[in-house]
């Protein structure tokens, strides 16, 4: 039986390139966060999801359904993207630049959207790469710790160990200044 | 924790963003894809049933532990043991997946990274180092090991593994300056065992008994799977040991049904 589901896994997982819109739906939204999360900025996060994407077209030969799910494949592009970014020499852009706030329904609720979400940016900012992008690939991506730790090649527990830690952190800045 | 204020800030792509994209994408794929509908067809039936088979695995109660929510902290002398939900009611196995490390004889870390090669000087008997070990990169960008993983057995199969990591009090990837030193690591509670502080060398620890997490060292080189994993939450003869000292994090486990606790706290304080 499992040898059978085994193969029926595999099978599926070799026609990826016809399934390759339903992929699409479901890793948009988790890789777009994660590279918005990880950068604070909109825009170039949508410039590193197309590129992510992208690569992941061009080196579709190279993926191994035997060695990783698609969406960890697609996150492990992903982190090269936005490391492959950071490596770059880039002009600084100051926080307050940040474009396209989600549009909420008043002004009032439009300022404080955009004065939290600056601040989280702040906040995160001052984390140390590896956890940025932890918080980024747990909170952003939305994914669970098994996958962070498989993606970041940390044990699962020291996935949960360090972002309790910054949890905690983040949440106590978070309240400090309200 | 409430982390409700790291997760409202997710939003979904913009749809001219995302529908510019996919359609480049489409573009590509078309120049070099031309499945006729016959092959479409096989596949929706088959990611259908893909997606059925995730769903047997999504309901079994060992995926659901995967994902279980810490419940628990204990704190005691100092030391903190985040604890996850106890996995599940039934003896099962899971495996979780880390994917960098890199197996290296227990010479060579010792030649190489001294620092994450202290051994124990007294190990029961019957009990053999084994030739494979292995060091752990935090990331793939990392030029030096975070950890190192050695391994004893006995002619029953019986294992002892010793994890040495990076860093204790303040410095340590476990800790939280902020509260103390706090040593906090998490431990899957076994269905027989509690946790319990006991002293290695003067040091607090954490004893943790019916549950133990080993990596798995056992396939050939060529096809081994050093990210591997296996927990069993029913080991009733195992145990695991954490504690620091000098910079360093220890994490003793151990399935045998010979040792005893008087014996792993022997052999822990046998670390000089």
């Amino acid at each position: 039986m499992t040898n059978n589901l085994s193969a029926l896994t595999k099978s599926i997982v070799s026609f990826w390139e016809v399934d390759w819109e339903a992929e699409y739906q479901v890793a948009l939204p988790k890789i777009y966060n994660f590279l918005r999360y990880y950068t604070g900025d909109d825009r170039l996060a949508e410039d590193l999801t197309s590129e992510t994407f992208e690569k992941a077209w061009r080196n579709r030969h190279r993926y191994r359904h035997d060695l990783a799910a698609f969406s960890t494949w697609l996150f492990t592009i992903a982190r090269h993207v936005a490391i492959d970014y950071y490596r770059k020499p880039h002009p600084e852009v100051p926080l307050s630049s940040v474009t396209n706030i989600i549009l909420p329904e008043t002004v009032e609720e439009l300022c404080q959207q955009h004065f939290d979400l600056i601040r989280l940016r702040s906040l995160l900012a001052q984390l140390s790469d590896r956890d940025r992008e932890l918080v980024a690939l747990k909170y952003g991506a939305g994914l669970t710790n098994r996958v962070v730790a498989e993606l970041s090649g940390l044990s699962e527990s020291n996935v949960g160990t360090i972002l309790h830690r910054v949890v905690q952190q983040l949440h106590i800045a978070w309240e400090e200044n309200p | 924790m409430n982390d409700d204020f790291l997760t409202k800030f997710r939003k979904s792509p913009r749809p001219e963003f995302a529908q510019s994209l996919y359609a480049n994408l489409i573009q590509k794929r078309q120049r070099s894809t031309n499945l006729g509908l016959v092959g479409r067809y096989s596949v929706y039936t088959l990611v259908a049933l893909f997606l059925v088979f995730s769903l047997m695995l999504a309901i079994s109660p060992s995926v659901r532990a995967a994902v279980a929510d810490i419940i628990v902290k204990l704190t005691v002398g100092g030391t903190t043991v985040v604890m996850d939900d106890p996995p599940s009611t039934s003896a099962s196995e899971n495996e979780s997946y880390s994917l960098i490390w890199t197996p290296v004889s227990p010479k060579a870390i010792q030649t190489n990274q001294p620092f994450l090669a202290i051994l124990p000087t007294w190990i029961p008997s019957g009990y053999i180092l084994q030739e494979r070990a292995a060091l752990y990169y935090s990331s793939k960008f990392d030029e030096t090991p975070f950890s190192s993983l050695f391994e004893w057995r006995n002619d029953s199969g019986e294992t002892i593994q010793l994890n040495i990591l990076k860093g204790s009090c303040p410095n340590g990837p476990s800790h939280d300056p902020a509260s103390g030193c706090t040593l906090s690591t998490y431990i899957l509670v076994g269905l027989k065992g509690q946790p319990e502080v006991i002293h290695i060398n003067n040091r607090p620890a954490v004893l943790n008994t019916g549950s133990v997490t080993l990596a798995d060292l056992s396939d050939p080189v060529e096809k081994w799977n050093p990210s591997k994993w296996k927990m069993n939450n029913d080991a009733q003869e195992g145990s695991l040991l954490v504690w620091e000292n000098d910079g360093r994090t220890f994490m003793l486990s151990v399935t045998s049904k010979i040792i005893s606790k008087e014996d792993l706290i022997r052999l822990a304080e046998s670390i000089p």
